[in-house]
């Protein structure tokens, strides 16, 4: 266990640079799905390299090393890993335990919310979609939670800047999210980004794959100009009416997004997914040099014993 | 297992009702049919306005010779304050929340107007 140890790290920076190109090359679904896939497996993998960097220390607890029948000495004399790097790896496994933790109750939290939201929302009968009386232009779908399914609901404010063929396709978008569990999607990342904060940087750019995704569907719902001008109007009424909703900063965008969604679908649909192969090459790479290294961990304490024994 | 149509007709009846609640005032089912567009004939929107209204969800009062339909209007001030403030939290709604266009920033008005340009003519081009 020397170097290899580390890749999971190298590989999470690496991912991150690819990201933002995935998010836009590659078909939309197909992105989302291997951006998520990618953001779960290197983070369980650090996670499994820090455990890895950390274990001499209590390795070297009495108590642990009688159950392992090995001699803490040897295992402080022998040890790859430095004592002050385990020290630092077992500091940054409970700071990220307690960000997880964190994430976890956020998400609870938002989840909370919703229920709150549908038990007002039943209220108004039982349409997925509702129009809420609002002068801010707004549509949004709202994740479905154990025992009510998703609902879309679009503001007075947004239907009137739109046409017929346009709240059609934003119905479609909205639904789209719920159809295919977007939600879950966001929460999976955002748990992922928790235990790997080198990863956060990715929710955006999944958020942005999911977006164009309902698009993309909504699109073959309706047509693409017309989810387009829908998009492109929404925008700019959400502009003119002055409140943005605050997006928190790690998870923004850059402004262009929309314009790049719309640009998007002015132009012929991304074709070919050779790239999110190469992608998800970097999460079986990062997923294999964990396990070598975790083997060359069992070797190392395998040695302590033998090497005590003579 | 769901059957397709029974979905379909499901949409439907979202259709209808959000257009019922966009309305202003009470809609006559020709309106209504305006209103959702696509290919819905007039008998179809009229099976599923029987339907709401049978639900209790629309209620309906005469207007000449047909009914005039609009939503039960049931505390939807204070529904819509409290998606309000569910739309307006920050922090903890993105997995809960997929919002249509978010991030932008005042500097985005401009490109967007050319782009709504290009789309309206494309749209156009297609129609011809």
């Amino acid at each position: 266990m020397n170097t290899i140890v580390y890749a999971p790290f190298v590989l999470s920076a690496i991912a991150l640079a690819l990201a933002a190109t995935i998010a836009r090359r590659v078909p939309p679904r197909v992105a989302a799905w291997t951006i998520s896939a990618v953001g779960v497996v290197l983070a369980l993998s650090s996670i499994g390299a820090l455990v890895l960097l950390a274990c001499p220390l209590p390795a070297r607890i009495p108590l642990v090393a009688t159950v392992g029948r090995w001699q803490p000495q040897s295992v402080a004399l022998r040890s790859p890993t430095p004592a002050w790097l385990s020290m630092l790896a077992l500091g940054v496994l409970g700071w990220l335990g307690c960000r997880t933790t964190q994430e976890v109750r956020r998400l609870a939290r938002g989840l909370a919310e919703v229920s709150a939201s549908h038990a007002g929302l039943d209220r108004c009968g039982p349409s997925e979609v509702v129009v809420v009386d609002d002068t801010v232009p707004r549509a949004h779908a709202i994740t479905r939670t154990l025992t009510r399914r998703g609902r879309v609901v679009i503001t007075s404010a947004m239907w009137d800047v739109l046409d017929r063929e346009e709240r059609a396709a934003v119905i479609a978008h909205e639904r789209a999210h719920l159809r295919h569990g977007h939600g879950l999607f966001v929460a999976v990342m955002r748990l992922s980004g928790a235990l790997n904060p080198l990863l956060r940087p990715m929710i955006p750019q999944l958020d942005f794959a999911l977006e164009r995704w309902a698009d993309e569907d909504a699109a073959t719902a309706t047509d693409r100009p017309i989810i387009a001008s829908a998009l492109a109007k929404a925008a700019i009424a959400a502009l003119r009416s002055g409140v943005t909703v605050a997006v928190p900063v790690a998870l923004q965008l850059h402004g262009q997004a929309v314009a790049e969604r719309v640009t998007a679908l002015l132009e012929e649909p991304q074709q070919g997914a050779r790239l999110a192969w190469a992608f998800l090459g970097v999460a079986v790479v990062a997923a294999a040099s964990l396990l070598w290294a975790m083997h060359d961990t069992e070797r190392f304490f395998e040695a302590v014993r033998i090497w005590q024994q003579r | 297992m769901v059957k397709p149509e029974r979905r379909r007709f499901g949409e439907l009846e979202s259709a209808v009702l959000a257009a019922l609640w966009a309305a202003p005032e009470a809609l006559v089912p020709a309106e209504v049919q305006a209103a959702i567009g696509g290919d819905l004939a007039y008998t179809t929107v009229m099976t599923i306005l029987v339907r709401l209204h049978d639900k209790g969800v629309i209620e309906r009062s005469k207007v000449g010779r047909a009914y005039a339909y609009r939503p039960v209007v049931a505390e939807t001030d204070v529904v819509a304050e409290q998606v309000r403030r569910l739309l307006e939290q920050g922090q903890d709604r993105a997995a809960v929340l997929q919002g249509l266009v978010e991030g932008l920033e005042p500097g985005d008005e401009d490109v967007l107007t050319v782009l709504l340009g290009k789309a309206t003519s494309a749209r156009g081009g297609r129609r011809r």
